[in-house]
């Protein structure tokens, strides 16, 4: 049978499943629209803070009591950027900061807040006098990257504080800036996820594609009676979901450029870069249809493979901390390269790069081979 | 028969059809404790810190002039310090430092390494540093990092900070502040922060995960239904025997996965049937909804692409990678559709807080449960089955 019947064959099977062909361009539909309006604000406060001071409290180090900076710190802590929710406490004795931290360290339980910030006694007494001062802070260690961010964001209040009250004697100021991020006037937290989520989305929509396209075949080995060879089969079930992959990739491009993507580079290799995951998407449903014996199985070794790709995104444990001999276990899986090769293209304005591109497509060739190699002997019962 | 002892042989007859089915089977069973050991063996295994590449330029040495100071100055007493604080600093390295006074291409060089991936960050000491520290004035140090991977900004940016940290300490310039950092309701430290941060997070995913897709094809792809259907058995009890499967099956995964996570050294700060229950309702959620993607698919091909559509969106909605709270009103609602947004922080608060169930997730879930398991009932009902 001529490769075009078999490609009229497949094209004609997906038309005849009226809902299954709605869902094909339905679901992506969905998850990219949910993706846009998920991800369309910005990022928010870092921290939400309670502020205890017990500067107003007596220290018997010094003669007089001064809280003359306390006010200006809190106000620094209210204009920073960085901090929401912020509750401002003063106590006139232990007991009453007993009391005060009782209540915040319940807060910070119960996740209402994410830090408290203690002014020790002797605050404004300290500064007067240029000694070091220590501020105290507790915070919720419950997320991994709290005391980093914590740290960091202190900077900009304690930067504010200083400047405020002329204390830049000695004062080193670090001027970060950000090269190949996005603009902040722009949908930052969209598009930083783009790289990791949308090669996700676009990978897990191909593998669901074709996952189930030989193993639920049922006339396939009456075909097998007849001339058409299985490499034939395959060629023509490659180009039909390949076709509807194009489709579908072009419908989550549409879709990411109407919710604001950020692309430095060429809008054509983000779109190819995508077309590409798509492509690794078809092959390794393939091999998986064709390595499975029943539909069950299928699925089962699709959501497997589709958990492992997740796992080992980088979004879990970044690849560069994982040991030399793993490296390579991590270049089987198509996002260690499609995420540097969307990120290189979208942030850098990088061209179109050919390794992680290469890679993609040796992926898909190995897989495409293996699927080939396993629909060989396959022994279907009439 | 009566109406029980209908219900217990199909209980039998689907216990008899998964155990004829190995790989659901393997699926039901090995999968979760295998990725746990899996995640706990990768994080054993990894780095726990890689140092960041800097490239340093400094014009320290170049003419400065300060305020009321016409006469152009070329100290540079402060740079050395501050290269010692780089050289000293855990995970950040000094990939190459460069005088721009001696080699006025420093910067185009750092700037092509910094495109090429080479490096992580430049950092730059203007002409003026040192005069200004020597002076008791401002000195600033300006630094560009990568910011392509918005994951990793924040430990790039505080790995610099560190560097000015110790700066200040090597140069004995005054603090005036020190802030000292206590974390409430961290890991104790015999415990492996990182494996008990990320399985915290990813208990109830799996769990849902797992028992979503260990139920999507249970109604449509069994073949006797219709046949079944014949029989004085109804729809309602065909599916309640799949429920009451299904939910055996969920508590032993639960025992496995908690086995296989403490095993790995889970440092739960609550009460382990607090977590027990946490992921039995998240489990049972997940049981529920798979059912009703099952009687709602009239083929399989259909079942498999409703399961990756639920999948992803209770994932992108569950406020583990995307805030909740930085999503427009009615996607908050639409989150609160899937277990997830209630799982992930009932378990997280049970795990690393030792707080009790929280009644508000726990009464969402159990809505979330019964709202699926209505549905489902109600979608059988109405199922068209040919024999």
């Amino acid at each position: 049978m001529p490769l075009s019947s078999l490609l009229a064959k497949e094209f004609t099977q997906l038309k005849a499943d009226k809902r299954s062909l709605f869902m094909l361009f339905f679901i992506p539909l969905i998850l990219i629209i949910i993706f846009g309006l998920a991800t369309g604000g910005g990022p928010g406060a870092f921290f939400n803070v309670h502020v205890i001071s017990c500067d107003q409290i007596d220290d018997p180090n010094f003669i007089l009591n001064n809280e003359t900076y306390e006010m200006s710190f809190m106000g620094a802590v209210n204009g920073s950027s960085s901090f929401g929710m912020k509750y401002n406490n003063t106590c006139n004795s232990s007991t009453q900061f007993e009391s005060l931290f009782a209540a915040s360290n319940a807060a910070l339980r119960r996740g209402d807040i994410d830090a408290i910030i203690v002014l020790p006694a002797n605050f404004s007494e300290c500064i007067s006098s240029k000694i070091n001062v220590t501020i105290q802070s507790y915070i919720d260690g419950t997320d991994k990257t709290a005391l980093t961010a914590f740290k960091l964001a202190m900077e900009e209040p304690l930067s504010l504080f200083r400047i405020e009250n002329s204390l830049v004697e000695d004062m080193v100021i670090l001027m970060p800036a950000q090269e190949y991020s996005v603009p902040s006037w722009l949908k930052l937290m969209l598009n930083y996820a783009i790289p990791l989520l949308i090669p996700i989305i676009v990978l897990g929509t191909t593998m669901n594609l074709s996952a189930l396209s030989i193993v639920s075949e049922a006339p396939l080995p009456r075909l097998f009676m007849t001339p058409t060879g299985r490499r034939e089969i395959l060629t023509a079930k490659l180009v039909t979901y390949s076709t509807v992959m194009i489709l579908q990739s072009i419908e989550i491009f549409v879709g990411v450029v109407l919710f604001g993507l950020y692309c430095a580079g060429s809008l054509f290799d983000f779109f190819l870069s995508l077309v590409l995951v798509g492509f690794v998407g078809v092959c390794m449903g393939l091999f998986i249809s064709a390595i499975a014996s029943t539909e069950q199985t299928a699925n089962q070794i699709y959501i497997m493979l589709f958990i492992m790709i997740t796992m080992f995104s980088g979004a879990f444990i970044p690849a560069e901390q994982l040991p030399a001999f793993m490296q390579p276990l991590i270049s089987v899986f198509p996002l260690s390269h499609a995420t540097p090769l969307i990120e290189g293209i979208m942030f850098r304005g990088l061209p179109f790069n050919l390794l992680d591109g290469g890679y993609l497509l040796l992926l898909s060739g190995i897989f495409v081979v293996l699927a080939y190699i396993a629909f060989k002997l396959k022994n279907p019962e009439v | 028969m009566g109406r029980i002892g209908r219900i217990v042989s199909l209980v039998k007859k689907e216990f008899r059809l998964l155990w004829a089915d190995k790989p659901n089977l393997l699926l039901a069973f090995v999968m979760a404790p295998v990725i746990i050991w899996l995640f706990a063996w990768m994080i054993a295994m990894s780095a726990p810190v890689v140092e960041m590449p800097v490239y340093v330029v400094t014009y320290d040495s170049n003419s400065a002039f300060l305020p009321n100071n016409t006469t152009a100055q070329y100290e540079s007493q402060y740079t050395p310090v501050l290269v010692d604080a780089i050289n000293t600093t855990t995970g950040i390295k000094l990939f190459k430092y460069q005088n721009a006074t001696e080699n006025p291409y420093a910067m185009t060089e750092a700037r092509a390494l910094f495109a090429d991936k080479k490096i992580t960050a430049i950092i730059t000491i203007p002409a003026e540093f040192s005069e200004l520290l020597g002076a008791n004035l401002t000195g600033l140090v300006d630094c560009m990092v990568d910011a392509s991977n918005a994951m990793n900004v924040q430990g790039y940016l505080a790995k610099v900070f560190a560097v000015i940290e110790k700066f200040r300490i090597l140069a004995n310039v005054t603090q005036l502040y020190q802030v000292e950092t206590q974390l409430e309701y961290g890991i104790p430290e015999t415990y492996d922060q990182d494996f008990n941060l990320s399985v915290t997070m990813i208990l109830s995913f799996i769990i849902f995960g797992i028992t979503t897709v260990l139920t999507i094809l249970v109604v449509v792809q069994e073949a006797p239904i219709p046949r079944l259907l014949l029989t004085p058995t109804s729809r309602s009890e065909v599916l309640l025997a799949k429920y009451i499967t299904y939910a055996i099956v969920l508590n032993v995964q639960i025992v496995l996965v908690l086995i296989a996570t403490f095993a790995n050294g889970l440092y739960c700060a609550g009460s382990v049937g607090d977590l027990y229950v946490g992921l039995l309702l998240v489990g049972l959620t997940g049981v529920a909804l798979g059912m009703f993607i099952s009687t709602l698919s009239k083929t399989k091909t259909q079942a498999n692409q409703f399961f990756y559509m639920f999948l992803i969106l209770a994932t992108m909605l569950s406020g583990i990678f995307i805030p909740l709270d930085s999503m427009p009103l009615f996607l908050q609602i639409l989150a609160y559709a899937f277990p997830l947004a209630h799982g992930d922080p009932l378990i997280r608060a049970v795990v690393s807080k030792g707080l009790p169930l929280d009644p508000t997730h726990l009464a969402w879930l159990v809505g979330v449960f019964l709202g699926y398991f209505v549905l489902s009932f109600i979608v059988m009902r109405r199922r068209q089955e040919e024999v």
